[in-house]
């Protein structure tokens, strides 16, 4: 067996072992690379800043434990900024693990909680899981409290001064979805902003904002953070920087391992062909 | 009523009445036969069905471990127990207090759930490594698209793309911005088409495969 | 910071290294690690849809602010179960038919505003007062649209004008599937990463 083959069927372990040490090393000693804030990051901040005082935003936890490590850290700057401003909330969830999820977080946040003098039930509310997907969304759009019944602590909708005055989608100023994926912002496209109108920003999987660009330059997504990398950005804006930040530079690694290994097996490629074709002639 | 009519011809008419109620509400306002009610009724209560849907999901899976502890499956029965056991702890604990609020239940998913969870969705980035090693090849024009897009798109993502060149950002935003933006538009144009004509044939009766029929 | 003394960490960290012995070769720790996600994922669905059904449909039926709604709909979701029927199976296709039509009445009128509309509307905005370079990129994603659409047009030989449509079609899909690919990058890498963060730092203290 040539070098060139050996090197092509390199045992896959080894690659493996090689992602390790490089992320872990870069975890270990961190370089402190800059992080530039893009516009789809900056617009999703701006759309909760500029929203009037006491006005609702709707805030989707739509995602469970697998899409944690990326989607959390934006939930957290959400609930941050949304505790440290003057805007109040209701949390609901069309994926299963959206209320643990959101109970993690809250306990996390309890100190800031308590520091902001916001209210359960005056300033935010935690509704439960509604399953159904694209019949949960337009469901609650049309009707959100007959829908939800109570919140997650089993108190009845009607006893929720927050919602007192939220029936239908229009009610709210804002809807976020941070999202895993479907059920998420096309069933939201679908059932909330196209029929009522409603300004929509996202937070994003880095494998999902690829495909939900064309919302973003046709305007009916206004403000996407996507992936890890915006999550990063929006702890930056926030004056908060966090895990996602903390990331950052433990990614660019892992990103140059991947370019170096698709290039690496692109040479391999090329040299072995040409030497086939040399053996041929 | 014959046995022919309520096995075939009565989930095909629910099927169309259903749907021309759905369709019919966004375009007509008509409070005299309540419509509107008719329809936000109609969401919730799919809603439901598809939450009993997902209970009958749960019973079938447990069904089929527990099938495999009374058949004592070669390698699997084991597993089997430890599945249907971890499943009735959450259960149980779940039942305490108020439904799935209980910090038990919150620890049994902030722990062990999610460290199970995230680590075996983790698995694909050593997988995605070593393909990108074996398998992103340039063997044509298209191949070499999809690797040039790729990796702009991840120094886009990587902050040490912007380092290394501010170029390299600015191609990336231009990459996702138009190239991906129109190619998935593409799609969704295309989809959406294809998404409204099986609609209206299931809507009319024509797609009997959503009835679980052939 | 020394090692975590917190049992709750031990146990996520014992789990993930239980996981991650795939990496090496299959083994029973690995499916055990499987078979445990699966029995809690199971639980805890359970028990979040059981609290939608019963304070939904269930409590209304029995303290009388739902009695019809309530009913309905422990009827359709009762029917579901003769699924497990040869005789009675029939039955589960009701309660399927009001899902279905439920959801596909709502499905195609939201695909053609919000995906169809929307998106045809967006990508003709090429006329107006736009910098030259927005213009440029506006006209070039009209054409790339246009194209990736004659892709999929299997109703005439893709030859000629519209052979050349087509390739161009396929070349804009495979920019949009490599910036996917790139985006794919970034999640998994992402996961990855927490997790060796939550190894080094929650675990082992090694900030």
């Amino acid at each position: 067996m040539s070098s060139l083959e050996k090197l092509e069927k390199i045992d896959r372990r080894i690659v493996y072992l090689i992602l390790i040490i490089v992320v872990a090393a870069v975890l270990l000693r961190p370089i402190g690379l800059p992080i530039p804030i893009s516009a789809s990051t900056k617009k999703y901040y701006d759309a909760i800043n500029s929203l009037p005082p006491g006005s609702v935003v709707a805030l989707g936890v739509d995602f469970d434990a697998g899409a944690l490590p990326e989607l959390g850290p934006m939930l957290e700057a959400t609930l941050k900024m949304l505790f440290n401003s003057d805007k109040k909330f209701v949390i609901f969830s069309l994926w299963s693990g959206g209320p643990a999820v959101s109970t993690i977080y809250l306990n996390k946040l309890k100190d800031l909680i308590e520091s902001s003098g916001k209210k359960y039930g005056e300033d935010y509310v935690l509704l439960p899981y509604i399953a159904g997907g694209e019949t949960a969304a337009a469901a609650l759009a049309k009707d959100f409290k007959n829908t939800v019944k109570n919140d997650y602590y089993g108190t009845s909708v009607d006893k929720i001064p927050l919602l007192k005055n939220i029936n239908t989608a229009k009610d709210f100023a804002l809807l976020i979805t941070i999202t895993a994926g479907t059920p998420g912002v096309e069933e939201y496209l679908r059932q909330w902003v196209s029929p009522f109108g409603i300004k929509f920003c996202v937070g994003a999987l880095g494998v999902s904002a690829p495909n939900y660009m064309p919302y973003y330059t046709s305007g009916q997504i206004y403000g996407m953070i996507q992936g890890s990398r915006g999550a990063a950005e929006y702890e930056l804006l926030i004056g908060s920087p966090s895990t996602a930040a903390s990331s950052m530079d433990a990614l660019s690694a892992g990103h140059i391992v991947t370019i170096v290994f698709i290039l690496l097996g692109n040479i391999v490629f090329v040299l072995r062909k040409y030497s086939r074709k040399e053996v041929k002639s | 009523m014959s046995s022919t009519f309520l096995n075939k011809e009565l989930p095909i008419i629910l099927i169309f009445a259903t749907g021309v109620i759905m369709i019919a509400s966004y375009f007509v306002s008509a409070p005299e036969i309540y419509l509107d009610p008719l329809a936000s009724n109609l969401s919730q209560a799919a809603s439901l069905v598809a939450a009993y849907a997902t209970i009958l999901g749960i019973v079938t899976l447990a069904i089929i471990h527990i099938n495999h502890v009374v058949k004592r499956t070669k390698g699997q029965w084991i597993y089997s127990i430890v599945a249907l056991a971890l499943a009735l702890l959450m259960i149980v604990v779940g039942f305490i207090g108020e439904l799935g609020t209980h910090p038990y239940f919150i620890w049994l998913y902030q722990y062990p759930l999610i460290a199970l969870d995230t680590t075996i969705y983790s698995l694909l980035a050593f997988y995605i490594v070593s393909a990108a090693f074996r398998a992103f090849k340039v063997r044509s024009v298209e191949a070499l698209i999809l690797v040039v897009a790729g990796i702009f798109v991840m120094l886009m993502n990587a902050p040490v793309g912007a380092a290394i060149w501010s170029g390299f950002p600015t191609i990336g935003n231009w990459i996702m911005s138009v190239p991906n933006s129109s190619g998935f538009r593409g799609f969704i144009i295309g989809a959406a088409i294809g998404a409204i004509a099986i609609g209206l044939r299931v809507l009319l009766g024509k797609e009997k495969g959503v009835l679980g029929r052939s | 910071m020394a090692i975590s003394t917190d049992p709750s960490v031990w146990v996520a960290a014992l789990l993930t290294i239980m996981a991650y012995t795939i990496i090496y070769k299959d083994n029973p720790l690995y499916k055990l690690a499987e078979h445990i996600l699966v029995g809690l994922s199971a639980g805890y669905l359970f028990i979040q849809t059981w609290k939608m059904i019963y304070k939904s449909s269930i409590v209304p039926l029995f303290n009388g602010s739902g009695i019809l709604f309530g009913g309905i709909t422990i009827v359709l979701g009762v029917l579901l179960f003769t699924k497990f029927s040869k005789r009675y199976g029939w039955l589960s296709n009701i309660s399927i038919a009001v899902l279905v039509g439920t959801a596909t009445g709502l499905t195609v009128r939201g695909y053609l505003f919000a995906q169809l509309i929307d998106q045809v509307k967006a990508s003709i905005k090429v006329v107006g007062n736009l910098p030259p370079l927005d213009m440029f990129n506006a006209i070039l994603s009209l054409i790339m649209v246009v194209c990736t659409l004659s892709y999929f047009l299997f109703t005439f030989e893709q030859k000629g004008a519209l052979g050349w449509l087509a390739k161009f079609g396929r070349y804009t899909m495979m920019a949009a599937f490599g910036a996917a690919y790139g985006g794919t990058v970034m999640t998994r890498l992402t996961i990855f990463i927490q997790r060796m963060q939550y190894l080094l730092f929650t675990w082992l203290g090694l900030a």
